[in-house]
């Protein structure tokens, strides 16, 4: 039997990385152009093009109503949560509400869950893994950050499957970055993972001995990331601009785009440097039609101003996951930087101030994931019937609490935060009202005690209780979160044994049923590509 | 190892599971101290985690390393937890072999919460709640008695409205 190969993608907010095993060892695949990351930008082109990667995330200054990025950020998640709303407003292509309270993006008069969007990203890292290796790819390993809740890592999942492909494991992001760290080392030590993306923040300590990884403790911010950076260069670049020239760029879709932009080649720029000299042209028009541009200087010490609280905020999320993992800053032996923000000086500088000790420099930051997700796909791949066979395994936690509501606006947590899975935790309840036949069990995800402040999950319904008085029929709630993180919950009658058991259909997320259309659909359309071959290049000036 | 002889020795355990006690299924001494019981907890992962069988032909066979597997974790989460640990031991004294949460918390059953259907009425709850919290019976009552309106008769906003009523 052939041995057809794995991969491991990390498929961030802004770029996507895919790597395989070949050999025993982990490869970053590149483009035709020598490219490891890939924008996780999708273009779609008035020629008909599906455009992914460098050359989309050139078309955010373009055609930024139909070019959808950080499109993670709503994954999973439902339309009406605030921060999907706060992203909304900022973002320049349309997303309106869809079915189960889905996110759903507009362009060019089609309609894309955002599943579907991951999905061709998914579809053209793959095919440059199989170009490079020059066989199909049909399974991989997807990471997602730590604290992604249940119904973003099913969104997750169903984006693989969209893009026809057979999701091994969702993995989260640090636990793969610890697994390309130790693998192979045999080393015992105290690892502390410390990612800051472009749109996420996350921080897990681990316990490594020899081949096992143990997850000791994972804490994050979902909208914690690069971006929010740049927003605040942004801010302050529409601030001089409208002092400047009295023009407020904010109702300016293309200006926008623009600075947006060239925001964040600022923001790197002064990861190298001490200043940077901005100059943009022709940004927008005054009254006699004249075209006005946008000049100023930034210093490393004025970005660090005004970007010293979001890497604050990182900060207390440490703190919070050294409490939950029993550890002090000064037990951990090793720092892992990962994602691009980790490139900036005052985050260096941070992490260096707070665990007492200078991160790893040996690692590469973008890429690390990838290696983890690729190595564990492997392994996953060749486990089988020898418990002596060679490998590693991720002991990995639950990120969030698991509850229920229950009477008076309440929820009750039946799985706690932090916990080894798989686990399974069950309750009795009773019910509410005189002869209640049916049972709403609304689970949601979250540490407050109060049911509205958690994030909603979704419900399950017990029906053809006995009629009786309130609180004499007695129901068994049981909550079991799988080695994929995936939670099932089910309910019985004490009495008479009958049963619910179910995927509770999370708010947010699309049945099997759409799914296996969608994926349908993409396999009719034309794969997606990094090039449109014959366009002509638009003159855009920036920095 | 051969797949019968995984085989076999997987469902030996597997049937006998509810016999173990939590030392005996991580094979540790009462007495072993934390970094023995993470060290034995991971000899166990490395050859029961359900990953390492994750492609083995058999369902039956990988339902089993799944159980067994998350026994052992409950094993582990409650001889780590300082408080659970001394339940247990005085679980073990009454002959019980696990610590299951519905036994551990005492506090009597709860009672399951009817959903407010109209979100509308929800918004209102909920900042009757938030403002209840902040001391502001004005506002809560207020906001009760418009998620009220919204949803007549739902058991939960009546009672928190009563309550408030009593207050004020
Ligand atoms: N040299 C640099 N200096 C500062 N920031 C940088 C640098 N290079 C990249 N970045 C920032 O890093 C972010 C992207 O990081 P990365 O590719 O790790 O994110 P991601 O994995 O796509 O996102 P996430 O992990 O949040 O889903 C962007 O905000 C980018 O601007
Ligand atoms: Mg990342």
């Amino acid at each position: 039997m052939s041995e057809q190969p794995v991969v491991g993608i990390d498929l961030g907010t802004s770029n996507t990385v895919i790597a395989v095993v070949a050999d025993n060892k982990a490869t970053v695949i590149p483009d035709r152009d020598g490219r490891r990351i890939h924008p996780s930008v999708v273009s779609f082109h008035p020629n008909g093009t599906v455009l992914v990667g460098q050359e989309a995330k050139r078309r955010r200054i373009i055609d930024p109503k139909n070019t959808v990025y950080s499109a993670k950020r709503l994954i999973g998640r439902s339309f009406r949560a605030e921060p999907v709303q706060e992203s909304t407003k900022r973002l320049p292509y349309d997303v309106v509400e869809g079915e189960n309270q889905q996110p759903v993006i507009v362009a060019r008069g089609n309609e894309y869950t955002i599943p579907e969007i991951s999905a061709f990203i998914l579809r053209h890292v793959r095919a440059l893994a199989e170009d490079y290796t020059g066989q199909k790819i049909e399974s991989a390993v997807i990471t997602v950050p730590a604290n992604f809740d249940d119904g973003q890592r099913e969104a997750t999942r169903a984006a693989g499957r969209i893009a026809g492909l057979n999701v091994l494991r969702i993995l989260n992001e640090p636990t793969a970055a610890a697994l390309a760290y130790g693998y192979g080392r045999g080393i015992t030590s105290r690892v502390v993972i410390y990612d800051f993306g472009g749109g996420t923040f996350d921080i897990t300590c681990l316990q490594l001995n020899d081949r096992v990884f143990e997850v000791l403790s994972t804490a994050g911010d979902t909208f914690l990331g690069g971006d929010d950076i740049d927003e605040r260069i942004t801010d302050y670049m529409v601030d001089i601009f409208l002092r400047q020239t009295r023009v407020d760029l904010r109702y300016n879709i293309g200006g926008m785009a623009r600075l947006r932009s060239v925001a964040e080649q600022i923001k790197c720029q002064l990861s190298s440097r001490p200043k940077a000299v901005v100059q943009v042209q022709e940004i927008a028009y005054g009254e006699g039609g004249q075209s006005l541009d946008l000049g100023f200087t930034l210093t490393v010490e004025a970005l660090n101003a005004m970007a010293r609280d979001l890497v604050q905020r990182s900060f207390l999320i440490c703190d919070e996951a050294m409490k939950l993992g029993n550890v002090t800053a000064t037990q951990i032996d090793d720092v892992v930087l990962v994602g691009g923000s980790t490139k900036m000086p005052m985050v260096r500088e941070g992490v260096k101030g707070y665990f007492g000790i200078e991160a790893r420099t040996d690692i590469n930051p973008d890429e690390v994931v990838a290696v983890g997700a690729a190595i564990q796909a492997a392994a996953l791949a060749r486990s089988g019937v020898s418990a002596s066979a060679p490998g590693s395994v991720l002991l990995d936690v639950t990120p969030r609490a698991l509850g229920m509501a229950v009477v008076g606006g309440y929820a009750d947590t039946i799985i706690d935060r932090n916990q080894q899975i798989p686990v399974e935790q069950s309750r009795v309840f009773t019910t509410s009202q005189d002869n209640q036949q049916v049972v709403r069990i609304q689970v949601c995800q979250g540490e407050s005690r109060t049911f509205a402040e958690n994030q909603a999950l979704g419900e399950l319904l017990l029906e053809g209780l006995r009629p009786a008085a309130r609180g004499e029929v007695q129901i068994e709630v049981r909550f079991e979160i799988d080695t994929n993180g995936i939670l099932q919950v089910s309910a019985v009658d004490l009495e008479t044994g009958r049963a619910q058991n179910a995927r509770v259909q999370v708010i947010g997320t699309s049945s099997e049923e759409a799914i296996s259309q969608m994926a349908a659909r993409q396999d009719q359309m034309p794969a997606p590509v990094d090039h449109v071959p014959d366009e002509e290049v638009t003159g855009v000036h920036t920095g | 190892m051969d797949q019968s002889q995984l085989k076999a020795r997987i469902a030996q355990i597997h049937r006998d599971l509810d016999q173990y006690t939590y030392f005996e299924l991580l094979k540790v001494a009462p007495q072993s101290s934390p970094d023995e019981i993470r060290g034995a907890f991971h000899r166990m992962a490395l050859s029961m985690h359900p990953d390492r069988y994750a492609t083995n032909p058999d369902p039956e066979l990988r339902r089993m390393f799944y159980d067994v597997y998350k026994r052992v974790c409950e094993g582990y989460r409650v001889l780590m937890d300082h408080e659970q640990r001394a339940e247990y031991l005085e679980a073990l004294s009454r002959g019980e072999r696990r610590l299951v949460n519905k036994d551990r918390k005492r506090e009597g059953p709860k009672r399951v919460e009817q959903a407010i259907q109209n979100p509308q009425a929800k918004k209102f709850f909920t900042l009757a709640l938030a403002a209840e919290r902040r001391g502001d019976i004005k506002t809560a009552q207020l906001n009760y008695k418009f998620a009220l309106d919204l949803e007549p008769d739902h058991p939960t906003i009546l009672e928190r409205k009563e309550a408030v009523d009593a207050k004020g």
